[in-house]
C-alpha cells in the first residue's frame, strides 16, 4: 500500500494531487482504522496529515477561532479560548469515547467521517462553522451543511481535505447534550446543540440543533420562532422539549429507535438547557 | 516504509507496511506481548499504551502515524529489572485476576499520574473509563491506583 506523509501544506497539495477514489485521508484514525482491519475497507492509498504542524493548531484570525483539522478532542476541551467562547464544542469533545480515543481522534475526521452519530456535527451547526478544504489547486471554504452530504460522505473530492475549521465567536451561551445507551464510551442516540442569546430577562434568539435522529442534522426552528420573546421557565423548556419530540415522531426512521427518541428527547432538552446555565 | 520511533526510551528503526498496526508491529515484529489485544476496535482499553504522554489504544495506531513518535508499553515501566511502583501495587492490592486488562489498565492508570500525580476518585474513573475489566471489578483497581499516588510513583 502506498502512503503519503507530507510535512508541511506544498507537500499536502502535491500528495493530494496522487490521491484517487480509492485513498483514504487518515486523521487519528479511530474509525477508519477499525474498517481497514476488518478488511471492509481497502485503500490503494493512505494520507496521513498529522505531521502538518499548522494543522494541530488552534487560534483566533480575526474574530473566528481556527481550529486545525488535525486537533484532537483532547486538545479543544482542554482549550482555553474554546473553554470560554464555544462551551458546547468542550461538551461534544469531551463526551467522545474514551480518553484514548479522545487522544486520538480529529475533529476533521469526525466531520469527514459525517456520521449521523457524529458528535462534533450539530455542534458545527449550532456555530455556523465554516470548513477550509484545500485540493491540490488551492484553498476554498464551505459551510458546515455544504460539506455534510449524506451518512458517511462528504461533498469533497477525493484530492480534496478538510485542513481548518472556522468559528465566528458568537454572541450566544450554549450547550451540547448526548445521549448514549450509558455514561462513557458511548454512541449518540440523540445529541442537542443549544445556543441562547438573552435580553435581560427574555430570550432574544435561540439556535437549537438535534444530531443522530436523521440523516443530517437538524435545526429546530419551529422551537426557535416559538421561544423568541419569551422568559425562561420550566413550562417553556417543555414545550421546547415536545416540539423535538413531535418533530423525530415525523421525521425519525423508525429502525433509528425512533420510538426509544420520541421519548428520551424530552430529557436530553431539559438537560441541554440546565447545562447552559452551568456554561454561562 | 522505513519507519524510526523511540520505544520505551530507545531509538528503533523498523521496516513495515504503513498500514501496520501498532498492537501487530509491537506484538507480532518485536515480540512484545505485554501489550494484549481485546476487541481490536477501541472499546476494551487492553492495547492501550502511552504515545507522547497521552494514553492511546495501539489498535488504532498505524505504522504511518508514528514517526518520530515515543511509545510506551508495559515493558517500559520496569525499573532495574524490577516492577515499577505502580505495578507492584496492582499486585498488592489483588487489582489484577485473569490479567488480560491488567498492562491496559496500568499504562492508561501511568498517564494519568504523569498528568496529574494526585488525581481524585473522579479523575480516576474517567481515566480508566475506557478500559474494561471483567472479572477484578473496578474497586481494587482503583485503590492500587490512588496507593500509587499517594507513594508519589
Amino acid at each position: 500500500m502506498l502512503s503519503y506523509t507530507p510535512s508541511n501544506m506544498e507537500e499536502l497539495q502535491q500528495s493530494l494531487s496522487c490521491l484517487t477514489k480509492d485513498s483514504k485521508l487518515i486523521g487519528g484514525g479511530t474509525d477508519l482504522i477499525i474498517r481497514l482491519n476488518m478488511g471492509i475497507c481497502k485503500p490503494d492509498a493512505l494520507c496521513y496529515l498529522g505531521y502538518i504542524k499548522e494543522l494541530k493548531e488552534i487560534k483566533w484570525e480575526g474574530d473566528r477561532l481556527s481550529i486545525g483539522a488535525y486537533a484532537t478532542m483532547t486538545q479543544m476541551q482542554n482549550h482555553p479560548d474554546i473553554q470560554k467562547y464555544f462551551p458546547a464544542l468542550v461538551d461534544a469533545a469531551s463526551d467522545v469515547g474514551s480518553l484514548q480515543i479522545r487522544n486520538n481522534g480529529t475533529i476533521g475526521g469526525n466531520i469527514g467521517n459525517a456520521s449521523p452519530a457524529g458528535d462534533l456535527i450539530p455542534v458545527m451547526y449550532l456555530y455556523d462553522a465554516m470548513i477550509e478544504i484545500t485540493g491540490p489547486e488551492g484553498v476554498r471554504e464551505a459551510a458546515i451543511d455544504q460539506v455534510i452530504e449524506r451518512p458517511g460522505r462528504t461533498t469533497l473530492a477525493c484530492n480534496e481535505a478538510i485542513t481548518r475549521i472556522l468559528l465566528p465567536r458568537p454572541s450566544f451561551i450554549s450547550s451540547f447534550v448526548k445521549l448514549g445507551f450509558r455514561k462513557k464510551v458511548t454512541i449518540a442516540r440523540i445529541g442537542v446543540a443549544l445556543g441562547i442569546e438573552m435580553d435581560g430577562d427574555y430570550v432574544k434568539e435561540m439556535r437549537f440543533v438535534a444530531g443522530a435522529i436523521s440523516l443530517k442534522p437538524v435545526r429546530l426552528t419551529k422551537a426557535e420562532e416559538f421561544i423568541k420573546g419569551k422568559a425562561l421557565n420550566e413550562q417553556i423548556v417543555m414545550d421546547v422539549a415536545q416540539m423535538l419530540s413531535d418533530l423525530i415522531m415525523e421525521i425519525t426512521p423508525k429502525e433509528f429507535d425512533r420510538d426509544y427518541k420520541v421519548f428520551a428527547s424530552r430529557g436530553v432538552v431539559m438537560d441541554a438547557f440546565k447545562r447552559l446555565g452551568q456554561n454561562r | 516504509m522505513k519507519l524510526t520511533f523511540t520505544l520505551n526510551g530507545r531509538k528503533k528503526s523498523v521496516e513495515a507496511e504503513p498500514d501496520r498496526r501498532l498492537i501487530d508491529l509491537l506484538r507480532k515484529d518485536l515480540h512484545m506481548t505485554g501489550t494484549k489485544e481485546g476487541c481490536g476496535e477501541g472499546e476494551c482499553g487492553a492495547c492501550t499504551v502511552i504515545i507522547d504522554g497521552e494514553a492511546v489504544h495501539s489498535c488504532l495506531v498505524l505504522a504511518c502515524q508514528l514517526e518520530g513518535k515515543s511509545v510506551l508499553t508495559i515493558e517500559g515501566l520496569e525499573e532495574n529489572g524490577e516492577l515499577s511502583r505502580i505495578q507492584k501495587n496492582f499486585v498488592e492490592e489483588t487489582a489484577i485476576q485473569c490479567g488480560y486488562c491488567t498492562s491496559g489498565m496500568i499504562m492508561s492508570a501511568k498517564a494519568l499520574l504523569m498528568h496529574n500525580p494526585h488525581p481524585t476518585e473522579e479523575e480516576i474513573r474517567v481515566a480508566l473509563s475506557g478500559n474494561i475489566c471483567r472479572c477484578s471489578g473496578y474497586t481494587q483497581i482503583i485503590r492500587a491506583v490512588k496507593r500509587t499516588a499517594q507513594e508519589g510513583a
